[in-house]
């Protein structure tokens, strides 16, 4: 399977960990909380995971486990006195959370390193290689480099996190929570009165925001197998922003569209890659003036389930 | 008869501005009361302290015995006092549906695991909550087929409607009406009328703010009257209809009120 | 030497104080936070760089350089970037966070793909001057930033309380719908308003290119992110604020960096933001939003 490029691959991994980052700003936006943090919260989660796997020898998996919950936790913390604040009060003190975070970060060299930044993580593919090898399984027998085995075992995992992430938030949509949420997003006064605890349901959001980019930040530490604190600046929140507002932040769908387009296009198109930056920040005002609400947003998806049932194909 | 609901010698100040000064009165159950009085009387900030949108600056919220005032706003709703607002407070982009089944969200308590799993009494709970969704859409007067539309492209006075039905599917027992007919012609005003004693029947007392005298001398049971932030008179229609303070308050306010 | 941090930390806090004001002033007419004001300031301080440092003129045109590109900065950002975003209903002041936000990320890189990534020498041609009174010593830079941000935080206040242009941008601010109908051209007073804190951002970068010496493209970002802690933890809209703010941080990064670690330099300002919204969010000179009443 000489197509199974392990670029293409790993390119779709990032188009992954970016989807999730796009829902977990996506979870907390829907109910009105701008929180430019989530860099913070992945830095925690990616952290957490660095540091039990290389010092700690912490298997993976709860590694991951382990950097989600205290990113989650974190989340809680910085949610509750978060409620005071809103619109852009709220989003600035998050950015703010951030990059005290990530001084710390570069400071507390003793526990992380410091700017250099940890090596070495147990990269997900090549661990589960050579589990595999030591039971006698060879990659060729699938017809596979042992490369493009990494890969492809990490860009499936991925996909498997980022399917149950979408499925999970998609369901929580559809439910009771979900619509508390939304009105609590349209109308934080009549949401109360119609018997909705604001408090409990905003940081219960924020900290599921926060759960989830530390999630990310666990995966990416354990595909990339070196973080540092250059990978959670305020560029990475905005990235991650530019995901939401470009892709819609009014349905699910929105950011995982957003993380993907924003992804693949500047690897696809390698003349624009140097201009990345420069377009996100066109396509912030652009969309802001066009189409504040994103290219995916409900009506879209409507028309398009109404043309499938008229056209079933 | 104990009251429901009784107000004790409430104040409301913002900054120097006096908006409430001791208003005490009670409502007992299944009355239907009104609370009548010019514009800037402080009928509306008075529904925000019992709802608790803000805290009286002093006095009591009692209501079924308990004091209330003072604590967060969906604890009061809980506790069996939903409203409806005089500029219509929807949610707009959400359906009317969805509007409704969120006003029942205190009477159900499916979270976050069972709501994601779907679990068989999760899925149970939401069969009843559209039930009883589309029961209160028909008992206000809206038809099933308006379920699926946005909230905000509804005619005007049946958003009205549709805010009541989500007040009601909390299932409360103190019914808070901000100008319910406001805007609404003849035929639509009585029909909110009927709406207004069908719900009183089924046991729900009614706090009604209103303009239209019509309405109020015919749905109201007692009347509370309201002058720059105090209570100038109470009693039955007959009785306030001659008060000489209440039409001196409504001629010196100049309300251009035909049928009072 | 204490008196020589005391006024590092003046001369420091002066020029965060006036880009804090740029901030307040946008503030205080819209209502909403101006995330590219950093990279204008930025901008600022690259064009006084180029004037100074390449084509060798003086200081002065310096200024005039910087405040000319900057005003015109703050034109276009206003008219693209905000003006169509404001007759819209129901446009949150989100959109105008991210649409800013979006103007920073665009400066930001325009600049490092025509600067480059490294630091660039501002050279100011008196830099070397200084005099001693007693123990201390004083360079002529840090008289002239001083002396400049004091004309500039005074003919400002004068301007806002005097001027008939001044007391229209303060009913603009009150209230836009009123100023609006009393005569005032509301559209006028905004541009005006952004076009001036742009110009004062050009200002302070020229400033923080003669006190630094160095200038390269991150400083938007960060002076950008100070601002803000700045005008958050003196209260939004509020001119004393600001140049409270501004002293009180320009005073204590420096006397973190002299006394303290300064690695944690940069995280005071947001320590401050956190800090002062958890206590008191209005800010130390804000007044407590008004209770909502529907």
């Amino acid at each position: 399977m000489e197509w199974l490029n392990p670029y293409h691959l790993q390119v779709a991994s990032f188009v992954l960990i970016n989807a999730i980052l796009g829902v977990s700003i996506y979870v907390t936006l829907s109910t009105g909380q701008l929180s430019l943090g989530n860099a913070g919260f992945m830095s925690i989660g990616a952290y957490t995971a660095a540091l039990l796997s290389t010092q700690h020898q912490v298997p993976i998996p709860v590694g991951i486990l382990a950097g989600s919950l205290l990113a989650g936790a974190a989340g809680i913390l910085v949610g509750i006195p978060a409620l005071r604040l809103s619109g852009v009060y709220l989003a600035i003190a998050t950015l703010g959370f951030g990059e005290v975070l990530r001084a710390v970060l570069i400071n507390w060299e003793s526990l992380t390193g410091g700017a250099v930044g940890v090596a070495a993580i147990p990269q997900m593919g090549r661990v589960i290689l050579a589990w595999a090898s030591e039971r006698g399984f060879s990659p060729e027998s699938l017809g596979l480099q042992s490369n493009q085995f990494i890969s492809l075992t990490v860009f499936l995992i991925l996909l498997l996190c980022t399917i149950l992430t979408v499925a999970f938030f998609l369901r929580l949509s559809r439910s009771r929570v979900g619509r508390a949420y939304a009105a609590i997003r349209l109308d934080e006064s009549a949401a109360a009165a119609a018997g909705i605890p604001i408090t409990y349901y905003k940081v219960l959001a924020f900290s599921q925001g926060a759960l989830l980019s530390g999630f990310a930040g666990t995966l990416f530490a354990h595909s990339t197998s070196f973080v540092s604190p250059g990978d959670f600046t305020y560029h990475r929140a905005v990235e991650i922003l530019v995901f939401a507002v470009f892709g819609g932040s009014e349905h699910i769908f929105g950011p995982v569209f957003g993380a993907a387009f924003l992804t693949v296009v500047p690897e696809a198109l390698r003349p624009i890659s140097e201009y990345r930056y420069i377009l996100y920040g066109l396509l912030l005002v652009l969309m802001m003036v066009f189409r504040p609400q994103g290219v995916i947003d409900p009506a879209l998806l409507r028309r398009f389930r109404r043309s499938g049932k008229r056209n079933p194909a | 008869m104990t009251s429901l609901l009784s107000l004790r010698h409430i104040e409301k100040s913002f900054g120097g501005l006096s908006a409430l000064s001791d208003i005490s009165f009670d409502v007992r159950p299944r009355e239907i009361v009104g609370v009548i009085g010019p514009n800037g009387a402080g009928k509306t900030t008075l529904f925000n302290v019992v709802t608790a949108v803000f805290p009286p600056t002093a006095g009591e919220v009692v209501f079924d015995g308990e004091r209330i005032s003072g604590r967060p706003p969906h604890t009061i709703t809980m506790r069996g006092i939903t409203r409806t607002f005089q500029n219509i407070r929807l949610f707009s982009t959400m359906t009317v549906e969805e509007n409704v089944m969120v006003g029942r969200h205190c009477r159900t308590g499916a979270g976050v695991w069972r709501g994601v799993l779907r679990t068989r009494g999760q899925r149970r709970e939401e069969r009843e909550i559209r039930r009883k969704t589309r029961e209160l859409l028909g008992l206000v007067g809206l038809s099933g087929a308006d379920g699926e539309k946005a909230a905000g492209s509804l005619p005007y006075g049946h958003q009205r409607r549709l805010e009541i039905a989500r007040a009601l599917a909390a299932e409360p027992r103190l019914l808070l009406l901000d100008e319910p007919v406001a805007g609404m012609n003849d035929a639509e005003t009585q029909e909110v009328f009927r709406l207004i004693k069908r719900v009183q029947s089924m046991g729900v007392t009614i706090l009604l703010i209103e303009h239209d005298m019509s309405l109020v001398m015919k749905a109201c049971d007692r009347l509370v009257v309201f002058n720059f932030g105090r209570k100038i008179a109470e009693g039955t229609p007959a009785e306030i209809r001659d008060d000489p303070q209440v039409i001196e308050a409504y001629l010196g306010a100049a309300e251009g009120d035909a049928d009072a | 030497m204490f008196l020589e941090q005391l006024i590092n930390g003046i001369t420091l806090g002066s020029i965060y104080a006036i880009v804090a004001l740029g901030y307040t002033l946008v503030f205080g007419v819209l209502d909403i936070i101006n995330m590219a004001h950093g990279e204008i300031f930025m901008f600022g301080a690259f064009v006084g760089m180029l004037i100074v440092s390449k084509a060798g003129a003086p200081l002065p045109v310096a200024f005039l350089g910087a405040i000319v590109v900057t005003a015109a900065m703050g034109l276009l950002l206003e008219r693209f970037a905000l003006r169509p975003l404001r007759g819209r209903p129901g446009a949150s002041h989100l959109a105008s966070l991210i649409s800013t936000i979006g103007v920073s990320i665009l400066l930001e890189n325009v600049a490092h793909k025509i600067f480059g990534s490294g630091n660039h020498l501002f050279e100011t041609p008196f830099a070397e001057i200084s005099f001693t009174i007693g123990p201390v010593t004083v360079y002529l830079v840090q008289v002239v930033i001083l002396l400049i941000s004091l004309l500039l935080m005074v003919g400002l206040a004068l301007w806002l309380s005097r001027s008939r242009a001044g007391k229209a941008l303060r009913a603009t601010a009150e209230n836009l719908e009123t100023a609006g109908l009393l005569g005032v051209d509301t559209n006028r007073m905004i541009t005006i308003t952004v076009v001036i804190a742009s110009a004062m951002g050009g200002v302070a970068g020229v400033l923080v290119g003669m006190a630094f010496n160095y200038i390269n493209n991150q400083i938007g970002l960060s002076m950008g992110l100070k601002g803000l802690a700045i005008i958050i933890f003196g209260g939004m809209g509020s001119v004393y604020g600001a140049m409270a703010g501004g002293l009180i941080l320009g005073l204590s990064e420096t006397f973190v960096v002299a006394y303290g670690s300064s690695g944690y330099r940069d995280a005071i300002a947001f320590v401050a933001i956190i800090v002062i919204l958890l206590i008191k969010p209005q800010g130390l000179f804000g007044q407590a939003p008004a209770e909502a009443r529907r």
